[in-house]
């Protein structure tokens, strides 16, 4: 189920909604499968890309409508992701630390969010945010299991 | 939201009929989840067997759900899938819930 002598690249265009993001997400987990992709790096893969684009849905265009540009390339048992859109900056203009909030609480301080970026450091390598003009470029990879 | 409610002897299940809980329903989620337990069954048992994808404004919302329903109650899962299972181990909410593998031992052991 490896795949790691798949040579692609895509890109998809989508509107920065919560219903867009989940139908790119389920287009791309297609995509992927047909490839070779095994399901287990599908599902990883799946889970990174459904935070990155809901933070960008969430932070980036909060009150406005907007563009996510989503650029992948699978080489050399690696799939490189690039997300782009045309909304606010990240904080500070710096990738958020990802640390995984506390569990160890009493049940009404229980975290119910804080998860994504968590997930996105942990699932990923070589994270990494830009700011140019009036676009953010986050860019990452994700090594698929030999 | 297709989420269905039934009670099986002191428990309170509720089927999840959808493949995901993402950021487009975890609102709906919570909401639906509200309702269903608003009758006070001390012990409810979420079923997420049908459940492909929850990502963390989803994960948010389950433990959201458990936590409107007051620390006098339980919320129990069963029925993980594969990404489900690990979206859980990794945020480490595996060790806030118990988990079930099938109904079958849920229910057994609410029973017993």
């Amino acid at each position: 189920m490896s795949a790691p002598n798949i040579d692609y690249e895509f890109s998809v265009s989508i509107d920065a909604s919560d219903v867009c993001v989940r139908k790119a997400l389920v287009d791309i987990r297609r995509t992927l499968g047909r490839l070779g992709v095994s399901e287990k790096d599908c599902g990883r893969i799946e889970i990174v890309f459904a935070e990155a684009m809901n933070n960008i849905v969430e932070h980036a265009y909060p009150s406005v409508s907007g563009r996510i540009d989503i650029a992948v390339t699978i080489s050399a048992g690696s799939v490189h992701a690039v997300f782009c859109d045309y909304g606010c900056p990240l904080p500070n203009l710096t990738l958020p630390h990802g640390k995984l909030p506390k569990t160890t609480v009493k049940r009404d301080s229980l975290p119910e969010g804080g998860f994504g970026w968590f997930l996105i450091h942990t699932l990923t390598e070589k994270l990494d945010y830009t700011r140019f003009e009036d676009k953010n470029r986050l860019s990452m990879r994700i090594v698929l299991d030999p | 939201m297709d989420l269905v409610s039934e009670q099986i002897g002191a428990l309170n299940v509720i089927t999840v009929n959808e493949a995901r809980i993402d950021a487009a329903v975890a609102i709906q989620f919570k909401d639906a989840m509200r309702r269903l337990t608003a009758n006070g069954t001390t012990h409810v048992l979420l079923n997420l067997s049908q459940v492909l994808f929850v990502d963390s404004s989803g994960l948010g919302a389950i433990v959201g759900a458990m936590k409107q329903m007051g620390s006098e109650r339980r919320l129990d899962l069963v029925g993980l899938t594969a990404d489900v299972d690990n979206v859980f181990r990794m945020t480490r909410m595996d060790t806030i819930f118990d988990i079930h593998d099938t109904m079958e031992t849920a229910i057994g052991r609410a029973a017993g």
